[in-house]
């Protein structure tokens, strides 16, 4: 009942905002409905139970890369020169492609939803640090630091290389 | 009505076609970069709604932790893109990808 | 009567069918919550806004507001009124929309804060919502106000406003990484993001708290310096206070706004000043813990011993604002990467490595 109310909810602010994002005129509104669009997300994964992937959602995404992409849009602005406008070409073949691709989604969505369960358990021997923790952000942080270390490494050594490559670039004119 | 699978599936389907159409129809680099961004989260939506359907142990979050290297991989590209965009601006003064059409200068 | 068995009543007053009560008494619930935090917030505002000026008047050897009720008490009241009373003036070049909605994401934070800050014993019910993801909830709203900041200034439609945007976004953005660092250590040294864990996790006696606790080589009264350091560029607080330097930029991000708008920009700076005093107060002072075991601390005591330690660090940031100079924008990106970046990740590493070596 509750996860009904708040789905529906969240769901019809996240569409509306998505629209925004693709058809409005003005970027800095397009950034702005970005913004709740990442706002509903992290309220369906807390609907999911993943409270710590939308708090991570909110700090990264809202608090880091949604003001990045502010930045941007303020810095090709000339700084109080017009606004920018931004157009959108090819509407009917985007429009089609787009409600193409929704309409195999949606078909295979709606058809074929008996979907297999998962058949891994805390039995497996990978998957046997999580018998006993006592929620599911432990178990994030557990599973993250065993079964996942290598992508996790990874990730941290992409990061890295992502945060030289960008600060060469974006000093590159001087 | 109780919130099935299903609803979430056809939510982030929903979400996802609006970025295809976002990054289809756009010209503007930053705009075109937010289109990729809702379909990520689009494919976010869908890893953590399986992940709580499809696995009946709470404690296995794989699917959780896709979508958490995600994320950060969405921020990493966000930095390198917008620096690429930010760069482009400066050297040719113009923000439309299909204007930017040589490779050197 | 708790406050949940009073939404109860209240809905079975109402008349609300059984079958829905639960969910009415929950909806009554939070916005009784909502209804008690907005007051709090705004009445402690009040407070500290007169107190501030006070205490700024003396530190600069005057005497402050003087002359509106007794030793000026009412001054803030007569300041509120006048700006509600105030022409709401939106410039021509301005984006109406968005210049109207940027003091309400500035705002909104500075409340939401609160939500997950108990304010003494929670075994008492002095906290709205006990989440367990407490400490990244708190992190993850206040990173919100940057948003807001640099909708204001772009909104505006005047250059002045567009710099003091961009200087107020990279230094809120620029320290939010130490600050997050050092929300780790007491983390990982409670093993917990939930803040009554985080706080039952210091000991009885004042140096056993976080902040003075010397078995860990004192990384975590470094990593309390830190927070403290970040806390007040993410306040805006002297020295940190550029993005409104009046001198070099008329007034940053909000020189368009007037009236209840800006005031509405100032109520959050104050909200925000209190929430990490409360939210140092937690992680690194103990909480709602008496200094000794032999004195109490349990029930309304709880609210008591953690208002003395707010008040003490809302004192000791007035104290710094009157007594510092501002820094440059140069000077503030060099110590937030050069130097609180560092040190934050040393401080994570090596209590980390601690926790992990001893048993």
């Amino acid at each position: 009942m509750g996860e009904a109310i708040a789905f529906w909810i969240l769901s019809a602010l996240i569409v509306v905002a998505a629209l925004g994002v693709v058809t409005l005129r003005n970027l800095f509104h397009c950034a702005l409905c970005l913004g709740l669009v990442l706002f509903g997300v992290a309220g369906i994964f807390v609907l999911n139970g993943a409270e710590f992937l939308a708090g991570v959602q909110v700090l990264i995404y809202v608090g880091a890369t949604l003001v990045i992409i502010l930045f941007a849009v303020m810095l090709s602005e000339n700084i109080t020169g017009e606004r920018i406008r931004v157009v959108s070409y090819n509407r009917p073949l985007g429009l089609l492609a787009a409600l193409g691709f929704l309409g195999v989604v949606l078909f295979l969505a709606v058809s074929q939803t008996s979907l297999p369960p998962h058949t891994s358990s805390v039995k497996d021997p990978s998957l046997q640090v999580l018998t006993d923790v006592p929620n599911n952000i432990a178990a994030f942080g557990t599973l993250l630091l065993t079964k996942f270390i290598v992508p996790f490494e990874f990730a941290s050594i992409f990061l890295l290389v992502a945060m030289i490559g960008a600060i060469v670039v974006a000093r590159m004119a001087e | 009505m109780s919130i099935t699978l299903t609803h979430y599936l056809v939510l982030s389907a929903i979400l996802f076609a609006i970025g295809v159409y976002g990054v289809l129809t756009r010209r503007n680099a930053i705009a075109l970069l937010m289109g990729v961004e809702l379909m990520l989260n689009a494919v976010n939506i869908n890893l953590v709604a399986m992940n709580r359907f499809l696995q009946p142990d709470w404690r296995i979050v794989t699917g959780q932790i896709f979508a958490g290297f995600i994320i950060v991989l969405a921020a990493a590209e966000a930095a390198v893109g917008f620096a690429l965009v930010i760069a482009i601006y400066r050297n040719l003064d113009r923000i439309n990808v299909d204007e930017v059409n040589i490779l050197k200068w | 009567m708790t406050l949940m068995e009073l939404c109860r009543s209240v809905a079975q007053w109402l008349g609300v069918p059984a079958e829905y009560r639960d969910a009415a008494t929950l909806i009554l619930l939070a916005l009784a919550d909502a209804f008690i935090l907005f007051n709090f917030v705004m009445l402690s505002v009040l407070v500290l806004i007169y107190v501030f000026r006070k205490l700024i008047g003396f530190i600069q050897a005057r005497l402050g507001p003087r002359y509106t009720g007794p030793r000026g008490i009412l001054q803030t009241v007569a300041d509120a009124l006048k700006l509600l009373t105030k022409e709401d003036i939106i410039p021509l070049a301005a984006d109406k929309v968005t210049f109207n909605l940027a003091p309400l994401i500035v705002f909104l934070p500075a409340l939401l804060v609160y939500v997950v800050i108990p304010f003494g014993d929670p075994k008492s019910g002095l906290q709205v919502r006990d989440l367990n993801i407490g400490i990244l909830y708190i992190a993850a709203i206040t990173s919100i106000t940057v948003i807001g900041i640099v909708t204001a200034g772009w909104a505006s439609g005047n250059k002045w406003a567009v710099l003091g945007a961009m200087r107020s976004g990279a230094q809120l953005l620029s320290y939010e990484v130490p600050m997050t660092l050092a929300f780790l250590v007491p983390v990982l040294l409670a093993g917990s993001l939930r803040l009554s864990d985080i706080v039952n996790s210091q000991g009885e006696w004042f140096w056993q708290w976080n902040a003075f606790r010397l078995d860990y080589l004192g990384l975590t009264f470094i990593a309390f310096l830190v927070y403290f350091i970040c806390a007040l560029a993410e306040t805006n607080q002297t020295p940190f206070d550029l993005p409104e330097a009046e001198s070099e930029l008329v007034a940053g991000y909000h020189v368009e706004y007037s009236g209840m708008k800006f005031a509405i920009f100032f109520l959050a700076e104050f909200g925000n000043t209190i929430a990490i005093s409360a939210i140092a107060t937690h992680l690194f002072l103990g909480g709602w813990k008496a200094p000794a075991p032999f004195l109490p601390d349990t029930g309304w005591w709880s609210l008591f011993w953690f208002f003395a330690k707010v008040s003490t660090l809302v004192f000791l940031i007035i104290w710094i604002r009157g007594t510092y100079p501002r820094v440059r924008i140069d000077q503030v990106m060099e110590l937030g990467w050069k130097f609180l970046l560092p040190v934050g990740l040393l401080c994570v590493t090596g209590v980390g490595l601690l926790v992990a070596v001893r048993p």
